[in-house]
């Protein structure tokens, strides 16, 4: 992705204390060094020893005091200075030509103050020209004048010299301690010092032996070895120096002990070193720059789009996430570090550029986290972040998108502010710091532990759906997936409220998936099949609350979306539609008051019949199944009339005779209805005794004769003894016997008084006589 | 310089390590983070090293020679022990549980043989190990706390039946714990466990627990034997709990218990060694209370034990520390007489002498370690002006040491030393000195010739170590001069080769000696550079080297014959030394290396035939050290140049009559080492390469000398390679020629006749090109050259010229044919040959070449794929000139190389390789030009990918893929970018193109490639901005527009990878953007009628997988907002 490179302004310098100082010297001299201290608090700058004014400021951000001194011209003044790493408090100390060392520290009392000051060589003699501090080390190479007479710089003077260490390491609360001095190499020429976090880098300068200016040499303490590398000829060559042990090295004997370091070679045209992380950068005379690995290998990074002019303008290199950043002059180059290809190209408006080290990890205070890893830039306009942006607008969405879109509906719930929140409000602002914390764990940084223990359930889920998604894209018919998916989703949306958005999701889900969704539901509502063919649900009424809801006035879902009712009925209807009656007659059951059957609202079953379609386009038998089981009424007393018409007399009998005691009305209303049936044609004479069963018990013979009169025809013309062919035959005296010994038989049977004859009078011996068949 | 702290305590002795072990390690391969020491032990005679790989080195202590080697597949030695009271025996436990005992037939030089391999401890660790003290019964003690012996029949009486009659293994008891250490003496053998430690009298099978107090951890017993003449009892220190010690006495009894924490609160003594100055910190301790693990018997009156922090040195008896001292991550310890070896946690290991203090400055001043010495007085000077011994550190030795230091550096340690010769008594009050009880029983005389002697004045005493040897008394005057010269001799490396060991002496010193080892006369004698040789002295010097020519040249034959028996002495080699690996540890090597050449400027002149060579050498060597000649080529190249011309004169001069003469008996000699090599088989000799150089170089001059000495030298110059030296040269002396000729074969400097003096080659003048000279140059000096060096100047001055790669091997062959290994390397398959070079060749040796070139041509390529085994001992460069004439068979080598790593380190372990940066376009033409499909395959007549042609195979495939992924520079990584597309090598091309931000040119080819799965997955290109979806989608639009494409290359397209059409690459949409804004998208571009029913479909699922993350997301925030919340609060 194209990102762009970006010029932050962290401070303008005023937090600062002796912020004008700061400036002055910063605009003031290119020569200046700078240094960062490792909590990123402190900057330090030092005139060279042969500057006009040899001055050192020493400023801090925020609270703590600042250092300034000032060597008047002809004394000796500090050839370098170091912060220590020191975890306690700001420390540093400053190098002398004369090998006088002096620690200074602040934070106990106020300000700066020395605490210690060493001679570095002692004897005298020797005078110290270069100087580095290296995690608990101070290196410094001396040049010794005991034998030579000669001034410095005479061939008999280029070999004098000693590279030593000693250990520097915090001792008590205001003290330190330096160990003793072990000389690493001698009979060396003068070589300029270096260091990264775990090397230390000895390179030729301009005053090297011409002979030798091909070699450098790279130390690492850590693994007590000593590596040379002649980079222009592609030779390294590693060998043990661990001064704990009692190491040196002859420079004479170490190179001639080496193959291939004595052959006619020409120096090594440096501009710039930059020691790095990764290695030692060497800018060249040609805008190239190369990097000299720690396994002794150099290869070239990349070429600048500017050459140095010439050996005085002053650069500065430095790398961060994976990028070069090169000041030249008053141009910032950025080079990617794995291609070499340039990446951006900015022109400042100063040429007085220095570039700091990051502060070291852990170190860094809170406002800076976010710069972690950039590398800061000083100028006099003020201390700036390199580093990358992606820019906006043309981002797709990710992940850190969604977190912050949802983090704006989970907070705005909580708010008590009126105004509406937005991400970008979100991504900025540090109030918030869950999405920020959650979007950097969804990019794959690691949480602490406690945090991702909590969250390992859905992390594993989210990560599971990209997967899916994956696999969905990429054709895999996996259906199990899918069904998961929905399943999961559809139990997580039935213990939401179910409105909105939720509701939406839901009918998605139906459509899209419609069986898992209908499982998923299934084992939601806990429906079981009983003995004998019933459902039944165990689930708590809540849930039963959230399916049955209707849509409550003015709330109506959009188009399209129907209430989870509906949506249940329509997924059963098209799945396997001869569940919806039993289904909905649990619904019924469960229905409380308030809500489901108990409702002000439609009925269950005419919701249900409402998704069946428009009245006459519904599926006929499944209505009626609806109907009958609905337990209603009316919705029975519809469904019998519809049986009648179609003259289903076993299942309007049947449904008559299924209702229970508890319901004699309807019970009596279906009678009358059949009965009515029963006076007009003769169709239902088969199934008689199903009538006389249905016959309600309560009913006199007598008003059985009058709701008969009433159903039967009129006569229309005289009764023919014999009836006409083709005609009906008409209702006789001995089908109706059988219908009034029920009335009369239930009459006596169920009547309070028995008669003392009723066992005479009742003769079930006789059976009835049988009806006279059509023909 | 700072001023050097009293030590305030009259100490009377101290630990001092005079020399480092380490190229010994090195030199045995003891020191890679592959093989390290595990298991020390040592007896008189023996140094036995035990290794991680299951070898056991077997070192002979004098001299320091590496002598058997014994391997066991049981795993790692756990335990070495070394029979005391028999030098031919040993007995190893492996890790497996198993235990060895070896018989190693010195005397009868046979070959090592097992005599027992005990598998009763199987399967656990063994934890002890120790010998009886007078049969051959060994007692093993593992975790478990079970003990064995194992009982052997000396095969020396019954040798037949030996094999046959084995004495079972017999279990003498389990104890409740861990054995922690076992100790045996006079039929009672010590146990100690965690808890207790017993006492276990062997022959009447009876049982004591020592003392009713357990302990609970490691803690050691040792027995303290009796002394030999009071007929005391022997005693039994048994380690408790808090520096506590229980006296016990031979029955089991607890006599008393020692304390020795308050003792123990005095500051640790520094331990005198050449790595650095001695430091003592004066402010005491607090006391200790410190458990030890290991107790042993040290020096007649001492108990030694040690913890991680130190060494502890107790004389028990009078309840008495005679020192402390700072000696960290101790595994453990060996000791023999006042001689510590001690295995460190790292696998390193010192050896540590106890000595007194006085002896101690003594030893110092003889090796000219002024520096050392001086401070170690000043240190000491409580005890050295409390020293009885003043008689051996006088007054005028301490003038003398204040002489040799230096004024400039160390003007404190000056002063210090005038008030320490100001303290000293007169001699007649320091008789009577306040010397502790243990002080050493020698006395001394001191001879006309100035040597002083040290006489013992008790036999048998202990108190003595190696060079201080003991002189009888009864050596007569003669004899002591022979001894004198001898010495001298040794002392003086350039004068003779220095390596007479003990062996030369017997020869020439016909006295009786006593056949106990330990008493052995080592020829002693001090070089006192502080009193001028007595005239004595120097008449027997002379007379000696006037009969000493041949005699002598015939002995240095047959001493570079015996070359494993030669004695290597560190500290006479340092030039040598800091050639090699490490920094030689002198502080004042200038001095040094001037004194050594006074010496070989001024050795009588009839003897010398190398006279003027050596002078001419001499200088050269001496302008080497000036930087300002080393380091301006120029002029270094005058230097080597006139000293070529020398070179010449001498080798060229050279009749070989003088050697005819040597060459009977040198090869009468020579096969008694071919013999003595012969029965000697399997025993590696790991001395100092140049000696097994020198010792190869002369057994080929059996033959070789045989012919050449008849042939004309100018012949033989030409045809010819001069393999081994015409005639001996001191080992000094070569090794300063070796320098120079191999500089000068590195440098050009071929031919004295050509005069550099501009700069340039007058090329007029010579025929020859420079290639042919370096040819003859190497033929010429072949024998004087520093080969390994020579290997590496080769490769890098004349890497153009495989001529004189070839010539360096051929002489190397020349050199190696007549070494067995040589011969039977020319047999077997590969796999065996192999193995028997990795057995039997040092990885450093110079000749490892040789024989990786032998298996080259005879196998080929899959030699070179299996010599990966032996980097870094052979580089890839090594390689690539050894297959020059086949480039394509150093990549199967560099691919192999490559995968050998673990696949997280391929990519730096390649870069590493990769010097110079050029090898990387090189080596990924060539990988990308072998084992490749054909163009044709890869790409249609216009140069465009043909479909699924990114899944061809290739040969180096990762390999190229490691190539291009490294980090380059811009215009390589553009020069990669042309050769992957130029040979149709898509997924590199594609990367590449990506990395270079080349995203057009990369989804171009994506879409003719036309499979999905190239935009799938976590490695897949997936578009990064609308922009580049929409361009993509343009591209599938008009590939749809274009004739179809050819069918795939693996037949029909519903087999292979999905095809990338518009319905494919809109779901990778909808999944990358969400559908919603997919569907607009495509709307844009005019394709979303092109979709299909599962499309949308999928969109569904998509929009439901969506809502389910945010829902999961919402859930995620809440938690993450609980727990930030109960984080600040």
């Amino acid at each position: 992705m194209k990102r762009s490179g970006t010029l932050r302004l962290l401070s303008d310098l005023s937090a600062f204390g002796g912020a004008a100082r700061l400036r002055e010297l910063v605009a003031g001299d290119s020569a200046v060094r700078v240094r960062g201290s490792p909590d990123g608090r402190h900057l330090l700058l030092l005139r060279p020893p042969g500057a006009v004014a040899p001055q050192l400021l020493v400023a801090s951000r925020g609270p703590g005091a600042e250092l300034e001194r000032a060597w008047p011209a002809g004394q000796p003044s500090p050839l370098d200075a170091f912060f220590l790493p020191w975890p306690a408090r700001p420390a540093l100390v400053l190098v002398w030509e004369s090998g006088l060392a002096e620690v200074w520290g602040a934070g106990v009392g106020p300000g700066w103050r020395p605490l210690q000051s060493t001679e570095l060589c002692p004897g005298g003699g020797a005078r110290v020209v270069a100087v580095a501090a290296l995690r608990g080390r101070l290196v410094w190479c001396e040049e010794r004048q005991a034998r030579a007479e000669g001034p410095s710089g005479s061939p008999a003077a280029a070999f004098s010299h000693c590279v030593c260490v000693r250990t520097l390491e915090p001792s008590g609360e205001a003290s330190t301690s330096l160990g003793r001095t072990h000389v690493l190499l001698h009979h060396c020429p003068a070589f300029g010092l270096l260091a990264s976090c775990r090397q230390l880098f000895l390179v030729p300068t301009a005053t090297t032996w011409p002979g030798v200016a091909h070699v450098l040499l790279i130390w690492s303490p850590g693994k007590g070895k000593v590596m040379v590398a002649a980079p222009r000829l592609g030779l390294s060559y590693s060998k043990s120096l661990n001064p704990g042990r009692g190491d040196t090295w002859d420079f004479r004997t170490l190179l001639r002990g080496l193959p291939g370091l004595l052959s006619p070679r020409e120096p090594l045209a440096v501009h710039t070193w930059a020691p790095t992380p990764q290695g030692l950068l060497l800018l060249d005379f040609g805008g190239t720059v190369s990097l000299l690995q720690s396994h002794g290998g150099t290869r070239a990074v990349g070429t600048l789009q500017e050459a140095p002019v010439g050996p005085w303008g002053s650069a500065a290199l430095g790398t961060f996430q994976g990028t070069l950043a090169c000041v030249l002059g008053s141009t910032l180059e950025l080079l990617d570090m794995g291609s070499g290809q340039l990446l951006e190209r900015k022109v400042l408006s100063t040429d007085r550029v220095h570039l700091l080290e990051p502060p070291a990890p852990g170190m860094e205070d809170e406002e800076e986290l976010e710069t972690r890893g950039n590398l800061r830039l000083l100028s006099a306009l003020g201390l700036f972040c390199v580093g990358w942006e992606a820019p906006q607008g043309v981002e797709l969405p990710s992940a850190k998108d969604l977190v912050f879109e949802e983090a704006c509906g989970y907070y705005q719930r909580r708010s008590l502010r009126g105004a509406q929140l937005t991400p970008e409000e979100l991504r900025h602002s540090s109030t918030f710091r869950a999405p920020q914390a959650l979007a950097s764990i969804l990019q794959g940084h690691l949480p602490p532990s406690a945090l991702l223990t909590m969250l390992r359930t859905e992390l594993r889920d989210y990560r599971g759906l990209e997967q899916l998604k994956a696999q969905l894209v990429a054709g895999d018919d996996e259906e199990a997936g899918w069904t998961e998916l929905a399943e999961q989703e559809v139990a997580r949306l039935l213990r939401t409220e179910l409105i909105g958005d939720q509701l939406a999701q839901l009918n998605t889900v139906f459509q899209a998936l419609p069986t898992a969704a209908w499982g998923a539901t299934l084992r939601a509502l806990q429906l079981q099949l009983d003995g004998n063919g019933k459902l039944r649900s165990q689930a708590p009424p809540d849930v039963w609350k959230k399916v049955l809801g209707g849509i409550t006035a003015g709330k109506e879902p959009p188009n399209g979306i129907l209430p989870p009712f509906e949506l249940l009925c329509q997924c059963l209807c098209q799945l396997e539609p001869r569940w919806l009656p039993p289904f909905v007659e649990l619904a019924q059951q469960q229905g409380g008051p308030g809500w489901g059957a108990g409702g002000p609202g439609l009925p269950l079953y005419r919701r249900a019949l409402a998704v069946l379609g428009e009245e006459g386009t519904r599926p006929e038998a499944l209505e009626l199944e609806l109907l009958l089981s609905s337990g209603r009424p009316k919705a029975v007393l519809q469904a019998v009339g519809q049986l009648v018409q179609k003259e289903q007399w076993d299942r309007a009998l049947d449904a008559g005779l299924a209702l229970g005691p508890s319901s004699p009305l309807l019970r009596s209303e279906i009678f009358k209805l059949l009965l009515a049936e029963f006076a007009q044609h003769r169709r239902l004479d088969a199934h008689l005794p199903l009538l006389c069963r249905l016959c309600p018990p309560e009913l006199a013979p007598a008003e059985l004769l009058l709701l008969l009169r009433t159903y039967l025809p009129d006569e229309v013309g005289p009764p023919t003894p014999f009836p006409e062919p083709g005609a009906e035959p008409p209702l006789t005296v001995g089908l109706l016997k059988a219908l009034l010994e029920q009335t009369g038989a239930q009459g006596w049977l169920s009547g309070p008084v028995l008669s003392p004859y009723e066992d005479i009078l009742w003769d079930p011996s006789t059976p009835p006589p049988t009806p006279p068949r059509d023909l | 310089m700072a001023f050097v702290p009293v030590i305030p305590e009259s100490y009377s002795h101290v630990l001092a390590e005079f020399e480092s072990l380490d190229p010994l390690l090195s030199a045995l391969r003891l020191d890679s983070s592959r093989l390290k020491c595990t298991s020390i032990a040592v007896s008189r005679k023996w140094l036995a090293l035990g290794s991680s790989g299951g070898g056991l080195h077997l070192i002979q202590k004098e001299g320091w020679k590496h002598r058997l080697f014994l391997s066991h597949r049981e795993g790692a030695i756990s335990q070495v022990a070394c029979c005391l009271h028999d030098d031919d025996y040993v007995a190893v436990a492996t890790s497996q549980g198993l235990v060895v005992v070896w018989e190693l037939n010195q005397e009868r030089r046979g070959k090592p043989e097992q005599m027992y391999v005990s598998s009763e401890h199987k399967g656990r660790r063994v934890t002890a190990l120790c010998w009886d003290t007078a049969i051959l019964r060994v007692f093993v003690g593992d975790h478990a706390g079970k003990v064995s012996a194992i009982k052997l029949n000396t095969s020396k009486q019954a040798k037949a039946a030996a094999a046959f009659v084995m004495f079972p293994v017999q279990t003498i008891t389990t104890v409740d714990s861990c054995v922690v250490q076992l100790d045996y003496l006079d039929g009672r053998l010590l146990i100690s466990s965690l808890t207790r430690s017993f006492l276990c009298d062997t022959e009447r099978e009876k049982f004591w627990k020592i003392g009713n107090k357990e302990r609970d951890g490691e803690y050691g017993a040792c027995f303290f034997p009796g002394r030999c003449s009071g007929g005391q009892q022997p005693l039994i220190y048994c380690a408790r709990p808090g520096s506590r010690m229980w006296e016990v006495n031979f029955d089991g009894e607890v006599i008393s218990t020692h304390q020795f924490k308050k003792l123990l609160s005095l500051p640790p003594l520094p331990v005198i060694t050449l790595r650095s100055e001695p430091q003592y910190d004066h402010t005491a301790g607090s006391s200790q209370s410190l458990s030890f693990p290991k107790l042993l018997h040290l020096s007649e009156h001492c108990v030694l034990t040690w913890t991680e922090r130190g060494i502890y040195i107790f004389i028990p008896q009078n309840v008495q520390v005679l020192l402390w001292s700072e000696v960290k991550d101790i595994q453990d310890v060996a000791v023999c007489r006042n001689e510590l070896f001690c295995l460190h946690l790292n696998g390193k290991v010192s050896h540590l002498s106890l000595i007194s203090v006085e002896r101690c400055v003594e030893r110092l001043l003889r090796r000219g370690l002024w520096n050392l010495a001086a401070r170690t007085c000043c240190l000491f000077q409580n005890s050295v002006i409390a020293s009885r011994a003043r008689k051996t550190l006088t007054a005028d030795k301490l003038e003398h040491l204040k002489s040799q230091l230096d004024h400039g550096t160390y003007n404190d340690l000056i002063s210090q030393l005038e008030e320490l010769i100001l303290k000293f008594e007169p001699l007649d009050s320091a008789c009577s000195s306040r010397r502790s009880s243990i002080s050493s029983h020698e006395s001394f005389s001191i001879l006309d010739s100035g040597i002083y002697r040290i006489i013992s004045s008790r036999r048998g005493s202990q108190s003595d170590e190696d060079s201080c040897s003991l002189h009888s008394q009864t050596l007569s005057e003669d004899e002591r001069f022979k001894e004198f010269t001898s010495q001298q001799e040794e002392d003086l490396p350039d004068q003779c080769c220095g390596s007479h060991g003990n062996e030369d002496n017997v020869s020439h010193a016909p006295v009786m000696f006593e056949t106990d080892k330990n008493e052995t006369f080592l020829p002693f004698g001090i070089p006192l550079p502080f009193r001028s040789p007595s005239p004595l002295v120097s008449l027997q010097a002379v007379k000696e080297s006037v009969s000493s020519f041949v005699r002598k040249t015939t002995e240095k034959i047959g001493t570079l014959h015996t070359s494993p028996d030669l004695k290597v002495r560190p500290e006479l080699r340092g030039d040598e030394q800091s050639c090699e690996e490490d920094v030689s540890s002198d502080t004042c090597p200038k001095e040094e290396d001037t004194e050594e050449e006074k010496e070989v400027t001024s050795p009588p002149p009839e003897e010398d035939r190398f006279q003027e060579l050596k002078v001419a050498t001499a200088e050269a060597m001496t302008k080497l050290q000036d930087p300002l000649v080393l380091f301006e080529s120029e002029s270094l190249r005058m230097v080597l140049q006139e000293w070529l011309s020398h070179l010449e004169k001498t080798f060229a001069m050279k009749d070989f009559s003088g050697v005819s003469d040597t060459d009977n008996s040198s090869m009468k000699l020579n096969q008694d080492v071919l013999l003595v090599n012969e029965s000697k088989k399997g025993i590696l000799d790991e001395d100092n390469e140049k000696e097994k150089r020198d010792s190869l170089g002369n057994e080929e001059s059996v033959d070789k000398t045989a012919c050449e000495c008849v042939r004309s030298p100018r012949e033989s110059l030409d045809d010819l390679f001069q393999i081994c030296s015409p005639c001996a040269i001191a080992s000094g002396l070569r090794n300063d020629l070796a320098e120079l000729t191999t500089l000068c074969l590195e440098l050009n400097v071929l031919n004295s006749k050509i005069k550099s003096t501009s700069g340039h080659v007058d090329h007029t003048l010579q025929q020859y090109s420079p290639e042919i000279l370096a040819c003859q140059f190497l033929k010429k000096y072949f024998f004087l050259l520093n080969l390994k060096r020579a290997k590496e100047s080769i490769k890098l001055s004349y890497s153009n010229s495989p001529s004189v790669w070839d010539t360096f091997i051929e002489g190397l062959k020349e050199m190696a044919s007549s070494n067995p290994v040589y011969m039977e390397m020319e047999k077997g398959d590969l796999p065996t040959r192999l193995k028997l070079l990795d057995d039997e060749v040092p990885f450093d040796s110079p000749l490892l070449v040789v024989y990786a070139t032998r298996l080259y041509e005879k196998f080929g390529e899959s030699a070179l794929r299996s010599l990966i085994k032996f980097f870094p001992s052979i580089l890839p460069s090594d390689i690539i000139q050894l297959c020059h004439h086949h480039p394509a068979e150093f990549l199967a080598y560099l691919d192999s190389l490559v995968k050998s790593r673990p696949e997280d380190q391929r990519s730096s372990f390649l870069e590493s390789l990769l010097q110079p940066e050029s090898l990387r376009l090189d080596w990924l033409l060539l990988a990308v030009s072998l084992d490749a499909p054909p163009s044709t395959s890869t790409m249609d007549d216009e140069g465009y990918p043909r479909p699924h042609s990114h899944l061809l195979s290739w040969g180096y495939s990762q390999l190229i893929l490691h190539l291009i992924k490294l980090p380059a520079d811009f215009i390589t990584k553009e020069k990669m970018t042309d050769i992957c597309r130029s040979c149709g090598f898509w997924p590199g091309y594609l990367i590449l193109c990506l990395e270079l931000e080349r995203r057009r040119e990369a989804f171009t080819n994506i879409v003719y490639l036309n499979d999905m799965s190239l935009m799938e997955g976590d490695n897949g290109w997936i578009p990064e901005t609308v922009e580049e979806w929409k361009l993509l989608l343009h591209l599938i639009q008009s590939k749809s527009t274009r004739p179809a494409p050819q069918e795939s290359l693996n037949g029909s397209l519903s087999d292979g990878p999905s095809p990338i059409n518009v319905e494919n690459v809109a779901l990778l949409l909808a999944k990358a953007m969400g559908p919603d804004r997919a569907w607009s998208l495509l709307q844009e571009c005019g394709l979303a009628l092109e979709l299909s029913e599962k499309f949308t479909r999928t969109c569904d699922i998509l929009r439901i997988a969506e809502k389910r993350q945010r829902a999961l997301i919402q859930s995620m925030l809440e938690k993450c907002d609980r727990f930030l919340w109960s984080q600040q609060a």
